[in-house]
């Protein structure tokens, strides 16, 4: 069945509400009314009886309909407002309209009634949607020019980090035919390694900027993770690089209830962090180690990367999940590492908490919410 | 012409070497420092002033660094006071496009920006600028 229709009536004469009554029952609404004929209780039937139509006549003893409308007007009433009254002339029925008013009917034709009050149901229904479909466009045009803003930056920063190894070979091209132009050829091996290095970084950065749009945008099943095995071989894809065997490592997974994310999502995380542990280590500190310890339960996982490196100085450590963002000069990275495993982190919808002492070492905590539970 | 002292900041080796060798293949500098980064620059611009060094006449900064970044290094060399500071040229040599880059320098006053990595003819007209 059809929602009962919530008429308000403002109108003083009674016989006329009870007019108005009998010419809405001969249609086909389904209602209810409520009688007003003050502006106390106009005002108060607005908040408590939340009319869906108002039919208004023009003048009672102590309100009229215009004040009636700047009313509604104040309190944002989205209903349709009708005047319902005795002859006017056509300049107030006009007036009555810019005013506000959706519709006016004259007591003498409540025939029309019923469909003036579903044509201005209508009409209202209409507007809102319209309004709801603009703010609608409105948020997503924001939403898009924050994306392309940041899209902007990205490019920026991109081209900027991928042009400086390619440029650094040009030069070092350049240099090369130069001095063998000027017959000098000793140096000829050394600048081949260092073209070699360059090259290799630019791999290396752009081989990120696949994982970053891997990691953030794609949508990825969700898997259980045995983090043993996924810790193991993230130590053992690691034990290359530089530094690796001097390293002590522990894997230490407390008993808990399975864990559900992106398997592949976790292994970038994993591997991120853990290879920065390794990368920087302290050559000067007689043990290194690099722990990392897993606490699950039912809705989320927590997981802690310690080692004992040469750690984060207080002041870099707000920048350090920025984009391209380098703190050490011991770092020949991309400065993307750090920065996509926030993106990757955000998108799990988990956290990621640094503790860091310089010289000292680092903690890194991540929270992850469990995907499945 | 006469010979300049030259300091280039830069934390790819690459480019210090690069244009390093490529003064000396010019034969435009008589002295040439390098540093890693603008604290490392800042640093060696101190010694100077503490009379270890001759003072450079023109340093090519590049602008994204580790530790401390071209434009910090800039800020922080203006406020250093210290005598003939206004003989110290600033030439920023950076492989970045970005217009925020550009107007931060030029807000900064640098109004020398050269593109990586530098040619003769850039090294040339670089040196020649005061």
């Amino acid at each position: 069945m059809e929602k009962e229709l919530k008429i308000l009536m403002l109108e003083d004469v009674e016989d006329d509400a009870g007019l108005i009554e009998r010419a809405l029952r001969k249609s086909a609404l389904h209602f209810i009314t409520k009688r007003v004929d003050t502006r106390d209780e106009f005002v108060d039937a607005i908040d408590s009886f939340q009319p869906d139509v108002v039919l208004s006549d023009h003048a009672m003893p102590q309100f009229n309909s215009s004040e009636a409308l700047k009313i509604f007007k104040e309190k944002l009433v989205m209903a349709p407002f009708i005047l319902v009254t005795g002859a006017v002339s056509e300049e107030f029925a006009v007036n009555c309209l810019h005013q506000g008013a959706d519709d006016y009917i004259l007591k003498s034709n409540l025939a029309r009634l019923p469909s003036a009050i579903s044509n201005a149901l209508n009409k209202k229904q209409a507007e809102k949607e319209r309004a709801s479909a603009t703010q609608e466009l409105r948020v997503q045009n924001e939403e898009l020019k924050k994306l392309n803003q940041e899209l902007d930056r990205f490019v920026y920063s991109t081209s900027h980090n991928l042009r400086a190894p390619l440029l650094s070979v040009l030069g070092l091209v350049r240099l090369c035919r130069k001095e063998m132009e000027n017959g000098m050829d000793e140096s000829l091996l050394e600048y081949f390694d260092m073209m070699e290095k360059s090259i290799t970084k630019l791999d290396n950065t752009l081989q990120q900027i696949i994982d970053y749009s891997k990691n953030a945008r794609l949508e990825e099943e969700l898997d259980e993770i045995n983090f043993e095995d996924l810790l193991k071989g993230t130590f053992d894809y690691m034990k290359f690089i530089n530094g690796a065997t001097k390293i002590e490592q522990s894997i230490k997974v407390h008993d808990g209830p399975s864990f559900y994310c992106g398997k592949m999502r976790m292994g970038f995380l994993m591997q991120n962090l853990i290879s920065n542990s390794i990368k920087y280590y302290d050559a000067s500190k007689e043990k290194s180690f690099v722990n990392v310890e897993v606490f699950k339960n039912t809705d989320e996982v927590k997981i802690v990367v310690e080692d004992n490196g040469i750690g984060i100085s207080k002041k870099y450590q707000d920048h350090i999940f920025d984009m391209f963002y380098r703190a050490t000069e011991r770092s020949d990275g991309s400065g993307l590492g750090l920065f996509i495993v926030k993106e990757t982190i955000d998108i799990m919808g988990g956290s990621i908490q640094l503790n860091s002492e310089k010289d000292k070492g680092t903690s890194i905590t991540l929270t992850i919410p469990n995907a499945r539970r | 012409m006469t010979k300049k002292s030259v300091l280039l900041v830069d934390d790819d080796q690459v480019f210090n070497l690069l244009n390093q060798k490529t003064l000396q293949l010019l034969d435009l500098a008589d002295e040439i420092h390098t540093a890693r980064n603008g604290k490392e620059a800042l640093d060696l611009i101190n010694d100077y002033y503490r009379g270890a060094r001759t003072i450079p006449e023109v340093i090519l900064l590049d602008l994204n660094m580790p530790i401390m970044d071209g434009f910090g290094f800039i800020e922080a060399f203006q406020k250093l006071e210290v005598p003939n500071k206004e003989r110290v040229l600033i030439i920023i040599v950076t492989s970045s496009r970005d217009p925020k880059d550009l107007k931060r320098a030029k807000d900064l006053g640098i109004t020398v920006y050269l593109s990586k990595p530098l040619t003769e003819q850039d090294l040339r007209v670089a040196l020649n600028f005061n």
